[in-house]
């Protein structure tokens, strides 16, 4: 599994927040807020609510029910000649890869866009036994080049400027350097197109898999999940458990939802619907295919019914466009494989609580990312019950700071006894004194400095608003 | 390795601890639809009713729909007209080698010979050929890939290509140009009315078609600065050559 790096994400944010460069890039998220909102707009927003709540209920059904869907899906998929592994962790699946890579004589393979496997690191993996593994999503390949992680759930690359791409391509690929950005997409499909004809495996994610016909569904916009799929011997498609629908008929629902809320296109350019293996009478097409469902702490997920919902995520981005503080944080700073108000839960759930600890702080709970949800996760909902978690659940998964915990205690107090409230507030605007420079309070003794870091404390009034309150100034409350 | 049984016994055990966490039980589909054959046929038929009553509005609206997703649409009024029309744009875009599938619209739209006529070379990308590595190798090389559509979506106008026998994968996916031959009683509403014909289908002969693909414009990227490139990995050119 890819290493967690949650842990810094105060670092890692302060980082990205004094990167221009990064900022800059960030305001783009705006242009995927507006062709979504078009979008929502163009197929009117009644026939819109009645796609949400139609998605929804037919996720609740298929995560409920999670067990039967599966069965039948492999067995689906098992009757029209694909095979089926079930992978509990990120390494059985990687390992089962390698396997059928072996089995061929692979010597590399090419992937399209997958969140799943970028949980599982299967590029590194693969490399790390000797096969090339190259990713041929435009962005996908622009990160593998720099040796980074995907930025955007969508845009993977989205933090890069033309610029640095011109500079990666001419040194990684020796590549004339040009930064007009058909250019920078023509040296791509060159290098990439080579790669597809020589490659033996193809290895793409899973958008949707329909049960009753044991299909799996392909989003895309540039074709790579049609070479994928058409030019190699061997497929292999990877979902996490949560990816299947019960029926056939319920893709007419989803990837409206899906497309819409992604990239604002009524449709992507490309949705690919692949059920086995090549027919035997085919004129071409992959003679195996694989499909590796995996767990890797889902059922943990599954499991708890205050976060269950997260298991809807039908992973379009929509959420981290809306979020304020994936706005200014941006992708890295989640320090994991998903990003955003979504990331924040999940991440959690799957790598363990107390080691990304930071993220269901990382919101300021403005609901946004519920609002823009084509299947209305309660993200904040599922946000505060993570915080309630850390600060008052079982010791293992608590990770409460005692100065905070002594300071609410204190509070609470306080607030219980009104005599206590007067004499410490009493009691603090004298102590505030020595602190007080012009009206404000800059600065902060130890362990209190953090808020004084970035911003002024108020200073406690020279007389309580109680005491003004029962003298009836004039000017109060107008 | 963890077998089905084990992996799916977490699934149940972590389905059962949520129900103890207070969910309701069983959910029954909201599929207004039930799975038997005799209500997909019932449903389908009305599909085609429906089209049937509101063909000249479902044309139009596909037209209109094909421009905005940058489809080039010729209406070339006949199948001989298509066939004229598929020569004018090779002959317009320069093409040395023109592939194409064997589907039946193949039989009413005299392609081979209007290329031929126009002095470009056409090859049907086939298993007649027997030797998967040419068949490969042309469709490389081909710089205009000519097949048929199952469906065209007209709301999104989304051509729905089903690859099999004749029908290649790579002939509407590795030429930089790709033509779709589309028959007006191909053309339905939404991708709701496809996939409904498709169901009763499936029901009928136990298989959905084993590799389907949804093509609604050119091949594009957004993933530099969001700026939309065309023609990233599939063709940067597609036309709806229309036989009505």
């Amino acid at each position: 599994m890819v290493e967690v790096l949650a842990h810094r994400f105060r670092e890692s944010a302060q980082h990205t927040l004094e990167n221009a460069a990064v900022q800059r890039s960030l305001r783009r998220l705006s242009h995927f807020q507006e062709a979504r909102a078009r979008a929502v707009q163009e197929i009117g927003p009644e026939r819109w609510e009645a796609l949400r709540e139609q998605g929804r209920r037919i996720k609740q059904e298929a995560i409920r029910r999670l067990d039967v869907y599966l069965e039948e899906l492999a067995r689906q998929v098992e009757g029209r000649g694909g095979k089926v592994c079930w992978a509990a962790t990120a390494r059985e699946a990687n390992e089962y890869v390698l396997q059928v890579a072996r089995r061929h004589g692979v010597r590399t393979v090419i992937k399209s866009k997958s969140m799943v496997t970028e949980e599982t690191g299967l590029t590194p993996f693969l490399e790390a036994a000797g096969i090339e593994a190259v990713e041929t999503d435009l962005g996908e390949y622009i990160i593998q080049l720099a040796g980074e992680r995907p930025f955007h759930i969508i845009a993977p690359a989205l933090h890069k400027s033309k610029e640095e791409i011109a500079d990666l391509f001419a040194r990684r690929l020796g590549a004339p350097r040009v930064s007009d950005i058909p250019a920078l997409a023509g040296i791509a499909r060159e290098v990439l197109r080579e790669k597809f004809f020589r490659a033996e495996m193809g290895v793409t994610g899973v958008n949707f898999a329909v049960a009753e016909t044991g299909t799996i569904v392909l989003v895309t916009n540039e074709g790579n999940a049609r070479m994928c799929t058409s030019l190699p011997r061997v497929h292999v498609a990877f979902m996490g458990m949560e990816k299947v629908v019960p029926r056939w008929e319920d893709l007419a629902v989803f990837l409206p939802l899906l497309t819409r809320s992604a990239t604002g296109q009524r449709i992507s350019s490309y949705v690919t619907f692949v059920t086995g293996p090549r027919r035997a009478d085919e004129e071409d097409g992959p003679e195996e295919f694989h499909l590796v469902i995996l767990d890797n702490g889902r059922s943990r997920i599954l499991a708890d019914p205050e976060v269950q919902e997260a298991l809807y995520c039908i992973r379009c981005g929509a959420c981290l466009n809306a979020c304020p503080v994936y706005g200014k944080v941006g992708g890295h700073t989640y320090g994991w494989v998903y990003p955003g108000p979504i990331g924040s839960i999940v991440t959690p759930m799957l790598v363990g609580l107390p080691q990304a600890a930071d993220l269901p702080f990382a919101s300021s709970l403005c609901g946004a990312c519920r609002e823009v949800c084509p299947l209305r996760i309660n993200i904040p909902h599922m946000l505060l019950a993570l915080r309630h978690r850390l600060v008052e659940g079982p010791p293992r998964e608590r990770k409460g700071n005692l100065m905070e915990r002594a300071l609410m205690r204190g509070w609470l107090f306080l607030v219980e006894y009104p005599w206590a409230f007067t004499a410490a507030g009493r009691l603090a605007s004298l102590l505030q004194r020595p602190l007080l420079r012009r009206g404000r309070i800059p600065w902060l003794p130890p362990p209190l400095n953090g808020w004084t870091r970035f911003r002024d404390f108020p200073p406690i009034a020279a007389r309580p608003f109680r005491a003004r309150w029962k003298a009836g100034e004039r000017g109060m409350g107008r | 390795m963890t077998g089905k049984e084990a992996f799916l016994d977490t699934v149940r055990r972590a389905l059962r601890r949520a129900g103890e966490g207070g969910h309701a039980p069983g959910v029954e589909g909201p599929s207004r639809i039930p799975p038997t054959l005799q209500a997909w046929r019932a449903e389908a038929e009305r599909v085609r009713q429906r089209l049937l009553a509101q063909r000249e509005g479902v044309l139009l609206r596909l037209q209109q729909m094909a421009e905005v997703m940058q489809w080039r649409v010729v209406r070339a009024g006949s199948p001989a007209g298509a066939a004229r029309a598929v020569a004018a744009i090779a002959r317009e875009v320069g093409a040395r080698l023109v592939v194409r599938t064997a589907h039946p619209v193949f039989t009413r739209v005299p392609v081979e010979e209007a290329l031929r006529e126009a002095g470009v070379p056409c090859h049907l990308l086939s298993s007649d050929e027997r030797d998967r590595a040419l068949l490969r190798e042309r469709a490389a090389r081909a710089d205009l890939g000519v097949t048929g559509v199952e469906y065209m979506v007209a709301e999104t106008a989304t051509a729905l290509i089903l690859a099999r026998r004749g029908v290649s994968r790579l002939a509407s996916l590795t030429p930089p140009r790709h033509i779709a031959l589309v028959e007006p009683e191909q053309v339905v509403e939404s991708l709701a009315d496809a996939l409904a014909l498709q169901k009763a289908r499936f029901l009928e002969e136990g298989d959905p078609g084993g590799y389907w693909s949804l093509i609604s414009g050119p091949s594009r990227t957004g993933d530099i600065e969001q700026t939309i490139v065309v023609g990233a990995h599939g063709p940067r050119e597609v036309y709806l050559v229309a036989l009505w």
